[in-house]
């Protein structure tokens, strides 16, 4: 436990003293939400159906650009090496790299929807919705695109590949996190789709955290 | 088990796959002869569907060996994961091609069926969605083994891809059940579904046998060209390195 306390600890201060590289998911999201947004020619009854699907893609666009941060740099300096021949296994540090993913580059999408959800005029219910439901898929979005970067590994050309990879992978949590959504407004947190995407989620984990720990295995050659 | 262990061994599988190869594929060929020449012009067309019921006899089959080509490619990835025999590499990577053309075959066919049947190109229902992303993994599968230059590392990589991706498999067969959709759930092979009338049955069968043929035989082959290609590679590594004196520069 601690050792995945050190990492994460070292993941926050590398992404404190990084010059803002973890905003670029961010920026990404707010030039492709306003690109949405004109190509839509602002029509406002259009923009307020299409605004939850659209801030959905946009999050896991968004995810899949920051793919290549999981494990690359480590990968790439043996720190990944290093740590497992100073006892860390690679569950340890695929547990870490997820944990940091989600903190360092996935909450800050998440906690700004409510900003986002301004450019597309969505109400208080819907707005709620999508938090929880994104709320909910962020540890199967976490896990699938760790499981891609793992993957991919320190491969100059990884980030398309990873996009190949985690993009199939990510279609269910898509599917059902939309539905959910749109089924707040009607049941609450007790929506079928709920259970359904939190099912995801954790089918996510169990897949990918083991799986992350293989590849990672295989990239430092072991 | 046995078998597996015995066929790992490449001059085996070789000594096999010489006779299995072409079997297979002259077989392959001679069914689907039958079969097409049954559904074309001896198989009555079907009370719903008309004279479009003929699509059937190549969607069908295409289906199924993208399933069964995926379901082969996980296997053997288990197999060289866990017992690392380098050839279950061969054999799922040679899987990978055929098995997307497959998919992409049932995805096409599946399209022009559902025009005169349902009204619609495309429907973004369960089956649909769920085989084609089916025919993203088989993408994203081969795209590892092309960008990855170091073998072992490769077969390796693509084998936990090919693992995680298999859950994909019993989400296609059973979407039919889980989600109301327009594509109609299982008629063969489940007890208590209607079945067909023998003189549609017997074209699928022959065409559904064909296809498996074939995809048997683009796997042997394959994995007879994959170990011909590790053969080459490893004779250029294994000869005495040779300088000619125009070579050094002066």
């Amino acid at each position: 436990m601690s050792a995945v306390l050190k990492i994460l600890r070292r993941d926050l201060i590398r992404a404190a003293r990084s010059g803002g590289s973890w905003t670029y998911g961010l920026v990404f999201m707010a030039i492709f939400l306003a690109l949405c947004g004109i190509a839509l020619d602002g029509e406002m009854s259009i923009l307020r159906r299409l605004g939850v699907p659209l801030i959905w893609l946009a999050i896991t666009f968004a995810a899949l650009m920051s793919v290549d941060r999981v494990f690359a740099d480590d990968l790439r300096d043996g720190t990944t090496g290093q740590l497992w021949l100073s006892g860390v296994s690679y569950m340890t540090q695929a547990v870490a790299a997820l944990l940091s993913f989600c903190i360092v580059y996935l909450l800050p999408l998440i906690i700004t929807v409510p900003l986002w959800s301004l450019l597309f005029d969505l109400s208080a219910p819907t707005v709620a919705g999508l938090l929880f439901a994104l709320l909910c898929a962020l540890p199967g979005l976490a896990a699938f695109t760790a499981l891609a970067g793992a993957l991919t590994g320190a491969r100059g050309k990884g980030g398309f590949l990873a996009i190949f990879i985690s993009a199939p992978l990510l279609v269910p949590l898509l599917i059902f996190g939309v539905a959910a959504t749109q089924s707040y407004q009607m049941d609450g947190l007790a929506a079928v789709e709920f259970r359904g995407l939190i099912g995801l989620s954790l089918l996510a984990l169990a897949l990918s955290i083991p799986a992350s720990a293989a590849a990672l295995s295989v990239n430092t050659d072991r | 088990m046995r078998l597996i262990s015995y066929l790992a061994n490449p001059a085996r599988f070789l000594r096999v796959s010489r006779f299995a190869t072409p079997i297979s594929g002259w077989l392959a060929l001679v069914l689907l002869g039958i079969g097409l020449g049954l559904a074309l012009f001896f198989s009555p067309p079907a009370e719903e569907h008309g004279e479009a019921v003929r699509i059937m006899y190549v969607h069908v089959p295409a289906a199924w060996c993208a399933m069964a080509a995926y379901s082969g490619i996980a296997i053997s990835s288990l197999i060289s994961f866990v017992w690392r025999h380098s050839l279950a590499d061969s054999v799922a990577r040679a899987l990978a091609l055929p098995g997307a053309a497959f998919t992409f075959l049932a995805l096409v066919t599946g399209s022009l069926w559902g025009r005169p049947a349902w009204g619609t190109w495309w429907q973004w229902d369960g089956r649909m969605t769920s085989v084609l992303v089916l025919l993203f993994i088989y993408i994203g599968y081969m795209a590892i083994w092309n960008i990855t230059t170091d073998r072992r590392l490769a077969s390796r990589l693509a084998a936990i891809l090919a693992m995680v991706g298999a859950l994909n498999l019993p989400i296609i067969k059973f979407s039919v059940n889980w989600w109301n959709t327009l594509h109609q759930p299982a008629t063969i092979s489940e007890p208590g579904s209607p079945g067909l009338p023998s003189e549609l049955l017997m074209p699928l069968m022959f065409m559904t046998l064909g296809y498996t043929l074939l995809l048997a035989w683009f796997a042997l082959r394959g994995t007879e060209a994959e170990l011909a290609e590790l053969k080459r590679h490893r004779a250029a590594q294994s000869k005495p390195a040779t300088v000619m004196l125009e070579d050094i520069s002066s």
